[in-house]
């Protein structure tokens, strides 16, 4: 049974990333409930907002950079890979429909609008087209374009969920390949069989560094993608951690 | 090094620590100046252990709740035998400095 306290704090801890609190949220409840005052209800003030500033702090440093991140929200492109738990977390949030369909709508509309005053210019420059002939937004509609733009942002969102895990190599589940390669690509390429993981999370490895779980989850600033994949001998099958 | 880090590294020299003990030896060895709140100190033991200087020692359930106890690595105890150190010459250049002769200002 969880104390008004504790609930409070589960709240508070909301700030963090979903990788982070799986990982490191027992911990941080440990501690906050070993700091707690006697006798009060909710954590003080002062301990609330350190609690928050400390899980922004990691959702910043977590972040793909702007331009990476303008390209994934807007456009739908693979974030590298270092970011690839980030983006999992984004999928399999709550409000990802919503969040993609707005993207697509202020990053992607306007794309379409300039694609199409281009080509409106260009055929003006060419063939002597009148200006304004067939721009939608001139003629009156403009309302046209928006609903286009709106319904393209509905599509551009159905289904999507899936298609964007599987471009960071995730399971439907937030499994990553290499720890569950039975759906999808396998990963390392050519490896057929192994471990199906029970949870979101990959089991431990068999050559697991001293400090696994790490201490840092997968914040990804330590998740790339090796460069000499060939040897997949080399590469192990958690994402956290891999060999520098 | 920040005093925040040195202060970490210094309390987790002795021995394995867990989140609770480490914020009340910060406290303890700052004088009671320096007060991590949690959210402040796993941001501190992300990053030192980002730098390799620390490393998780245990994990243990101590009245249902949660405990990761950390120790400091090799580099982590060297980084601190550096950092003492520095801070003891600086302290010795400060009280030569402060025992020397005070010599008054020009008149203007």
């Amino acid at each position: 049974m969880t104390t008004p306290y504790e609930r409070r704090c589960l709240t508070l801890l909301r700030a963090y990333p979903p990788r982070y609190r799986a990982a490191r949220g027992d911990e941080l409840l440990g501690t906050l409930l070993d700091v707690a005052m006697p006798g009060r209800e909710t954590p003080s003030i002062r301990e609330s907002w350190d609690v928050v500033r400390g899980g922004l702090r990691t959702r910043w440093r977590a972040h793909p950079p702007v331009g990476r991140w303008l390209l994934y929200r807007g456009f739908g492109a693979r974030l590298p890979y270092a970011y690839r738990w980030w983006a999992r977390d984004d999928i399999l949030g709550r409000w990802f429909a919503v969040r993609n369909g707005l993207g697509f709508f202020l990053l992607g509309g306007p794309v379409l609008v300039a694609g199409e005053t281009g080509g409106t210019v260009l055929a003006h420059i060419v063939d002597g087209v009148p200006l304004g002939s067939n721009l939608p937004f001139l003629g009156g509609g403009l309302w046209w374009m928006v609903a286009t733009i709106v319904l393209m942002s509905v599509i551009s969102t159905m289904g999507k969920r899936h298609r964007a895990l599987k471009k960071h190599e995730f399971h439907p589940d937030g499994t990553p390949f290499e720890a569950a390669p039975t759906w999808g690509r396998p990963w390392p390429p050519h490896v057929r069989q192994g471990p199906v993981a029970t949870s979101a999370y990959p089991p431990v490895p068999p050559h697991a560094p001293a400090s696994w779980p790490p201490l840092v989850p997968p914040v990804a600033a330590l998740a790339r993608r090796p460069e000499w994949l060939r040897d997949d001998s080399l590469w192990p099958s958690g994402p956290w951690q891999p060999p520098k | 090094m920040r005093e925040q880090s040195y202060l970490i590294l210094l309390a987790l020299a002795p021995e394995p620590l867990y989140g609770y003990s480490i914020i009340t030896t910060v406290e303890e060895l700052s004088d009671g100046r320096v007060r991590l709140g949690p959210g402040t100190l796993y941001g501190a033991l992300d990053r030192l252990a980002d730098e390799g200087l620390i490393t998780r020692d245990r994990e243990e359930v101590v009245r249902g709740r949660f405990r990761r106890y950390y120790c400091l690595t090799g580099a982590g105890r060297e980084a601190l035998a550096a950092e003492t150190q520095r801070l003891t010459a600086l302290a010795a250049r400060a009280r030569r400095r402060l025992a020397g002769p005070r010599i008054s200002g020009s008149p203007a």
